[in-house]
């Protein structure tokens, strides 16, 4: 139920489309193997008017055409945060401040935080 | 009565305070002790990493579940450079060394920045390996990028040995995917993470062709029907090589069309 809320408030906050949020969750599903996860997202986006084929193509190139040019580094930094070093991580979250600013930079961390946690555990479940 | 007692709390609160300061002095040396592993082992760690990827490092002190032997399926690099032995012939030893450590730093970063792993540096080439401790959805295309931009790369550490008189680089990158077996080869004295089986053969053949066909970045099928449609690709006629019944179609990389995550 709590785990409910965080992801309705993530996905409810204005400053990331909800289609970048839902492909950051697929592509943090994708990475992490979880197949109940990643079809779970694609279901979410087909509401959010998104075909099939559109999704498959934007996981497997990090990107979407349909993105604000703001969420475009999004895909592939999303990816970054599920196995990463230290050192690498911070580089790779200045790089994206520098490119879409502290705001949606914040918002990124607390959807892909929360997409790993969801994702890990749903693993569990599986 | 009372003197006595006095003398037996003083003598109760004397035992007390210098078992508290025994346990103390043991404790600081304790903390000393955990202090100096502690630094030891961020030093190991530190001086073992010139030898191994730092992720490697940290799996071979923490679990070494990854390491265990197994079958993956991994894309597989090798890039060499061409005629270096040549320059090697006339050049001073040690401004060759300069160079080749140089390039190899410049080569190092541009794999690691798209999730790849040197695993081993031969004569003046090198190996690397895309997903070859975790799955990688997304190897070939790392690994296509990663040979992209080593080109820059390369052409960046040009500009730099130009301005030294030095001879400009040229190199082949010869890249293919399939399964291998991977885990910690070697002996006692010399262990190194790394892959065998044909895709590493197939890799290194073609590399080599990069020198008759005249292009830099090579990839062979397996590679190319796991990219999307922003690299720029070229097909080349089969080759017979040696150990493959069916000659090999490769393709010449191009470039990459301007993406989400900057890669050029």
């Amino acid at each position: 139920m709590l785990l409910q809320d965080a992801l309705d408030a993530a996905f409810a906050s204005p400053l990331i489309s909800p289609r970048a949020k839902a492909l950051m969750f697929g592509v943090i599903a994708r990475t992490l193997e979880c197949r109940f996860c990643e079809n779970d997202m694609i279901e979410r986006l087909a509401q959010l008017g998104v075909s099939n084929a559109a999704v498959h193509a934007s996981l497997a190139s990090l990107s979407d055409p349909e993105l604000d040019p703001a969420e475009a580094p999004l895909l592939a930094w999303a990816r970054d945060t599920v196995r990463y070093q230290t050192l690498d991580i911070q580089k790779r979250t200045h790089a994206l401040l520098d490119q879409i600013g502290p705001e949606r930079t914040l918002e990124a961390v607390g959807v892909a935080g929360l997409a790993n946690a969801t994702v890990r555990l749903a693993m569990l479940l599986e | 009565m009372t003197t006595a007692l006095l003398l037996a709390l003083a003598l109760l609160a004397a035992g007390l305070a210098f078992l508290l300061l025994r346990a103390r002095a043991r404790n600081g040396r304790l903390e000393r002790l955990v202090a100096d592993r502690a630094e030891r082992l961020e030093r190991l760690e530190t001086e073992f990493g010139r030898f191994a990827p730092s992720d490697v490092v940290e799996q071979l002190t923490g679990t070494m579940e990854l390491m265990a032997p197994g079958r993956r399926r991994v894309t597989v690099m090798f890039a060499d450079l061409i005629e270096f032995t040549r320059l090697c012939e006339r050049a001073d030893p040690a401004q060759i060394v300069t160079v080749l450590n140089g390039y190899f730093e410049c080569m190092t970063r541009a794999i690691v920045a798209h999730h790849g792993r040197v695993t081993q540096f031969i004569g003046d080439g090198l190996l690397a390996l895309f997903g070859a401790l975790e799955s990688n959805p997304w190897q070939a295309q790392d690994a296509v990028s990663a040979a992209l931009a080593m080109r820059a790369a390369l052409a960046d550490y040009n500009l730099q040995l130009a301005a030294q008189q030095l001879p400009e680089l040229r190199f082949g990158i010869g890249i293919h995917q399939g399964e291998v077996i991977v885990g910690l080869m070697g002996n006692q004295n010399l262990t190194t993470f790394t892959v065998v089986g044909d895709t590493v053969n197939t890799a290194a053949r073609v590399e080599q062709l990069t020198r008759m066909h005249g292009a830099d970045v090579l990839i062979t099928e397996a590679v190319r029907e796991k990219l999307d449609s922003r690299f720029k690709l070229r097909e080349l006629p089969p080759v017979p090589v040696k150990g493959k019944e069916q000659p090999v179609v490769t393709y010449a990389v191009e470039g990459v069309a301007a993406q989400a995550s900057g890669d050029e």
